[in-house]
């Protein structure tokens, strides 16, 4: 998988993951694909429904190392 | 007497995935009822005035007034074991580990922190005692104290993100985790999570032992905390959560868990009201606890609100 940005948001609690990533997403093209990580456990079940709300693809989730790796690709 | 195995599944998927918020709230409204049945409904901000009383005076403050002792307030235990119980949940889903935010991360979980107990303090409570069991117990006050936390939570949303724009590098910088919550060798965490689960049992029935009305009703205040702060952990149960999620992403997921819960809560109290269940020590102090709800002015909710509204946003969680 081609992964056009990264964004690190370890150590933050909520809601600040959230808020990054729509920020993030924001500003990428159509079809980009980010790799968000972060530590915070609520992320596990936020991030899929916020891709769901904002219409955006949950590719996968990972672990790794005590932090969580989300896939998300821009509508 | 069972297939072997069967207890092992239970435990594993009980505490190998997440519960959805809205069976949270309902496992809490009901055991939120049952409190109400052994004494007062569910709070929170009262035991922590409490405990702060206790340190202050330990530390030589008079002037404060001689505050119950920690060990003898239904409410301070609630606090300790709520904590506990959350801590052995995470230790049985071998989710537990620590973390170090960054610097400004933790700055403003200070000042969110002290802004919740400013707010808590000016107003009539906090989330727990002032909204879920202030709301359902049909208390005007409790309105006003939504209404604040609303205004609160709108604005200390858009400081995070203003902050985010115009000082980004307060989010950002060095973080730490010290004890990683996955992978392997976690085995440790689930003997940990058994022998605290025994202590407790201990304690409770130390409580229970005494025989006093008291300490009867102490020791079931103990071992409803260990269930709520498994419940907690699990479902994630959050009231910021659904005060900030309309202003944020628009789901209502949080909300409708909210407000599912509150209904129960509400019900369950009517009736007790109604029929003034629960026989703890004499009548005349159990008259004054049927009540629940005290006459406060309404700006003082609103403004507490707001003030908690503000710093439970800004700390999160």
């Amino acid at each position: 998988m081609q992964v056009d940005q990264t964004l690190d948001c370890k150590g933050l609690s909520c809601p600040m993951p959230i808020i990054k990533l729509a920020k993030a997403v924001k500003k990428m093209n159509s079809g980009e694909v980010l790799e968000m990580i972060g530590t915070d456990p609520g992320s596990k079940t936020d991030v899929p429904a916020w891709c769901e709300k904002t219409g955006n693809i949950f590719m996968e989730q990972s672990e790794e190392g005590g932090a969580f790796h989300f896939f998300i690709k821009k509508k | 007497m069972f297939k072997k195995g069967v207890l092992r599944d239970l435990f594993d998927s009980l505490f190998g995935k997440s519960w959805p918020m809205w069976i949270g709230g309902i496992l809490l409204a009901l055991l939120n009822i049952l409190l109400f049945v052994i004494k007062y409904p569910w709070g929170a901000s009262g035991g922590y005035v409490n405990i702060g009383q206790n340190l202050f005076q330990s530390l030589g403050a008079k002037s404060i007034g001689t505050g119950t002792p920690i060990s003898l307030h239904t409410v301070a235990l609630l606090n300790i074991f709520i904590i506990l119980g959350a801590f052995i949940s995470s230790l049985f889903s071998r989710e537990f580990s620590i973390k170090v935010a960054p610097v400004g991360e933790l700055v403003k979980g200070l000042i969110g922190g002290a802004l919740m107990g400013i707010g808590a303090t000016v107003g009539i409570g906090c989330t727990t005692g002032g909204f879920f069991s202030g709301v359902p117990a049909l208390s005007g006050g409790a309105l006003f104290l939504s209404l604040g936390f609303m205004v609160g939570t709108f604005v200390a949303l858009k400081y995070l993100l203003w902050e985010m724009e115009a000082l980004p590098n307060v989010s950002m910088g060095k973080s730490c985790t010290l004890i990683p919550g996955t992978g392997k060798k976690t085995g440790w965490q689930r003997w940990l999570g058994w022998i605290l689960i025994i202590v407790v049992l201990f304690i409770v029935s130390n409580y229970t032992v005494k025989g006093t009305a008291l300490s009867k009703i102490l020791g079931w205040h103990v071992l409803i905390a260990l269930i709520l702060g498994i419940i907690l952990q699990r479902s994630r149960y959050c009231i910021v959560r659904a005060f900030r999620e309309p202003f944020m992403t628009g789901e209502a997921t949080a909300p409708v868990a909210i407000i599912i819960s509150i209904l129960v809560v509400l019900i369950g109290f009517t009736v007790l009201k109604f029929f003034g269940v629960g026989n703890a020590g004499e009548t005349a102090v159990r008259a004054i606890e049927m009540k629940s709800v005290y006459a406060n002015f309404w700006l003082r909710a609103l403004l507490g609100g707001f003030i908690f509204g503000l710093g439970m946003t800004l700390a999160g969680g």
